[in-house]
């Protein structure tokens, strides 16, 4: 009976205690969110200062970190002298330097955290080192790092965010907002990249140049569209779409044959915004491909671009049913 | 007679010993896995995620029978969703009442042709309607076939690559979407289903479809259920997740890729529990092909549902639970203890058998054995004093561990009132809700034995009630 009792005790002394625990660390936590929340009242007026320019004394303890923070968040939206500033401002506090150590620290979760404190803070001087962490061998670092650099718009670091992400090494959102983020600066780098070896860094960079590139662009990406990789005729459809390329809709329409289904889907969802009237013979005929989705999207772009056909078509009580659901779009504005 | 009462008492302790075992074992994950979690919030990139053209669409299928009460408020919430691409599809599964009405007229919705792609088999769609302004919601109605064959008529109209499947009865965090996505942005090749949280939703305060004050139910029934759910959701699948064998992705709150989906045949309308049912029959499909994949859980978006409130209510859904568990577990009985299914045959599937099936059975039998054993002279009354004691304790603990991962993930419920109501509910959920609960669930399996079928009815109240 001394072994139940024991373990009885125990339970309940481990229950007393996690309960215990919990009330103790939510009255902690309390204190901390209102220490918080006074100390960005203080440094209301610091940030405001900096800001417009002003000369800022530093800082000190809990202020200093609620003004960092408070800079944090805004910094991805300015621009200019107001992000040397506030990068100034980092530099002098030693935040920098601090963060810096962090990105090399042998724990991963607190690489990421300096990683992407890196790129709030605006400065350039942490460039050469975040270029290193888009190669950690841990995810969350490198897409801490991606991220920064494009906080950072860094030139420097289109090719090497690419690379990451056709080797899929960083997730695709954060690198393709990176890469937009850095902006037309991007473009040397992005022209050069879509005539490179390796496919998955073509395509990124094809659809990449369609998000950022001009007019001009067209030819170059029109010449995408005979590429030997399905993945980049892909994105060429998307990114010729984007541009809003001219006499591309013979090229596309070529393409409405891929063997690719995903070519031939983005083929017909492309000539909706690049197409004209003149392609709707044959995007009739893919409303019966054995694909749903390329069927689906060849009716919804010929309801775009040529609804008359469209409307001709439904006349007859055998027409597919997708072209009877493009006309009733049609019919009640939707399309 | 005598030695069949001992050896119950005997297997009885020994299975209590092995369940707590499972669940000590689990501990470490669960703790290492909400550790992460909160640690990569620091460098969420939910902003990247929003402001990227390239973010994947997603569309949200609902399905929804006889929901005029709550459609409007979940509908809201949906649209309250912070994502860049997304569509709402409400799937009326032959409602009686004015769910549908409710929503074409609140929407605007223009009824169109249907044009399925009949790549999966559901009831006839009767009518399709879609919204003229810049929401975008789609409106299915078709012929009554229960919630699986109205979630098949969803995906085949689904517009998005992938696709979050909620309940009529649920609202989503503004952020849930977004963050549901995100094992999915980072890992699109292999990422084929993800689930997320679901939570107890009644007594919070509801705005404009969105939770903006989580409370602790002023029922005791619900408020059981609340801690019930952390332990499910925080303790459970997190550490199931960090083995790789997640095997439900609730259909509360699941995320799927949809080609995955269609080529599997989509959900098994057959089934009462067809969220955990369509879950394996993914693990076992890829696995057959030897296609690498995962099936992952993200503990931070959260969906807030009603709970049961009332007795008959939660029989209802809770017998429905072992019929559902047994139709897979049976479906897919040649996973079980084969290496090449890996953690979800080795591990998974005989836990959901011999632990998440068998506990009321055994639980009975103890129930049964103990007094007698005590009226034989077999049993002393000591041990069995010490046992009940033990496992009510040991379940309290494992429930506060799953609050204490609440409370160091998210502090959900902040006023101090509902840390006590939580506190509480967690104290005595062991005590009278666990064996009622398992009352329910002998009485489902007592059903199944007389295949006896069909969902029960799911009493709304609406949101904000206990």
């Amino acid at each position: 009976m001394a072994a139940p009792l024991l373990a009885s005790s125990a339970l309940i002394a481990i229950g007393l205690l996690t309960a215990a625990l919990l009330c103790v660390r939510r009255i902690h936590a309390q204190r901390l969110l209102r220490e918080e929340l006074a100390a960005r009242n203080r440094a209301e007026p610091v940030l405001h200062a900096l800001l417009e320019g002003d000369e800022v004394e530093h800082h000190r303890g809990a202020d200093d970190a609620a003004l960092a923070a408070m800079l944090a968040e805004l910094s991805p939206s300015l621009t200019g002298e107001t992000r040397t500033a506030i990068a100034g401002y980092f530099e002098s506090t030693g935040a920098i330097g601090r963060a810096l150590r962090g990105a090399t620290h042998p724990l991963a979760h607190r690489r990421a955290e300096s990683t992407a404190a890196l790129g709030d803070m605006c400065s350039d001087q942490a460039e050469p080192a975040l270029l290193m962490a888009l190669n950690d061998r841990d995810p969350d670092v490198r897409l801490a790092a991606t991220r920064s650099l494009g906080r950072l718009r860094s030139r420097a670091a289109v090719i090497p965010i690419l690379h990451s992400l056709a080797c899929r090494h960083v997730p695709r959102a954060v690198a393709a907002n990176a890469v937009l983020t850095i902006g037309v600066a991007a473009l040397p780098g992005l022209r050069t990249l879509i005539r490179t070896e390796h496919p998955a860094t073509r395509a990124a960079a094809v659809e990449l140049l369609g998000r950022l590139g001009n007019p001009r662009d067209g030819e170059a990406l029109r010449d995408r569209l005979t590429d030997e990789a399905p993945l980049v005729r892909e994105r060429a459809c998307e990114a010729l779409a984007h541009l809003g390329a001219d006499d591309v809709g013979q090229a596309l329409e070529d393409l409405l044959a891929d063997d690719a289904r995903s070519v031939r889907a983005a083929a017909a969802a492309a000539l909706a915004t690049v197409g004209g009237p003149g392609n709707a013979s044959r995007l009739l005929e893919i409303v019966h491909d054995d694909c749903a989705e390329v069927a689906e999207i060849a009716a919804a772009t010929l309801a775009a671009i040529a609804p008359g056909v469209v409307s001709r078509e439904v006349t007859d009580e055998n027409a597919h049913p997708r072209l009877q659901h493009a006309a009733s779009m049609l019919q009640a504005g939707l399309a | 007679m005598r030695t069949a009462v001992e050896v119950v008492g005997i297997m009885s302790v020994a299975y209590a010993a092995a369940i707590n075992i499972v669940y000590l074992l689990l501990w470490p994950l669960a703790r290492r896995g909400m550790k992460r979690t909160v640690r990569r919030r620091n460098w969420a990139w939910h902003q990247e995620a929003l402001a990227s053209p390239l973010t994947p669409g997603v569309s949200i299928v609902v399905p929804a029978f006889n929901e005029e009460a709550v459609i409007l408020d979940s509908v809201a919430s949906l649209l309250g969703q912070h994502y860049p691409v997304f569509e709402i599809v409400i799937v009326d599964d032959g409602s009686t009442d004015a769910t549908a009405a409710g929503l074409i007229e609140e929407h605007g919705l223009a009824r169109v042709t249907p044009a399925p792609r009949n790549l999966l088999q559901y009831e006839p769609v009767r009518e399709l309607y879609r919204g003229r302004g810049p929401t975008d919601v789609t409106l299915v109605r078709k012929e009554n076939g229960g919630r699986a064959d109205a979630l098949n008529a969803g995906l085949d109209l689904a517009r998005h690559p992938y696709v979050c499947v909620t309940d009529a009865d649920s609202i989503l965090d503004p952020d849930a979407l977004t963050v549901m996505m995100r094992p999915v942005q980072e890992d699109p090749e292999r990422v084929i289903a993800v689930g997320g949280t679901v939570r107890v939703a009644n007594s919070s305060r509801v705005e404009s479809g969105r939770i903006v004050e989580p409370r602790m139910p002023a029922g005791r029934l619900a408020g059981f259920q609340v801690v019930e759910y952390l332990r499910a959701f925080l303790y459970g699948r997190v550490a199931w997740d960090a083995i790789g064998a997640l095997f439900i992705v609730s259909g509360a709150f699941g995320l799927f890729r949809r080609d995955v989906v269609e080529e599997v045949g989509g959900y098994w309308v057959d089934t009462v529990g067809e969220d955990l049912e369509l879950t394996m029959r993914l693990h076992r499909h890829l696995r057959d092909q030897g296609r690498p994949y995962r099936i992952t859980f993200a503990a931070d978006p959260v969906c807030w549902t009603e709970a049961p409130a009332d007795m008959p209510t939660l029989g209802s859904q809770r017998r429905r639970w072992p019929r559902g568990l047994w139709e897979s577990i049976w479906r897919h009985r040649s996973m079980m203890l084969r290496r090449r299914y890996g953690t979800v045959g080795m591990l998974a599937l005989p836990y959901c058998l011999v632990f998440e099936f068998a506990s009321p059975l055994m639980e009975a039998a103890a129930w049964i054995a103990f007094p007698v054993g005590i009226s034989l002279g077999v049993i002393d009354v000591e041990i069995v004093f010490a046992y009940v004691v033990c496992a009510w304790l040991f379940g309290t603990v494992i429930t506060l561990i799953a609050c204490g991962l609440e409370e160091r993930g998210y502090r959900h419920y902040r006023r101090g009132r509902d840390l006590r109501r939580m506190l509480v509910a967690a104290l005595f959920e062991n005590m009278w809700f666990r064996q009622l609960v398992d009352i329910y669930r002998l009485q489902g399996i007592w059903d199944l034995a007389r295949r006896r079928d069909g969902w029960g009815t799911m009493k709304r109240r609406g949101f904000g009630t206990a």
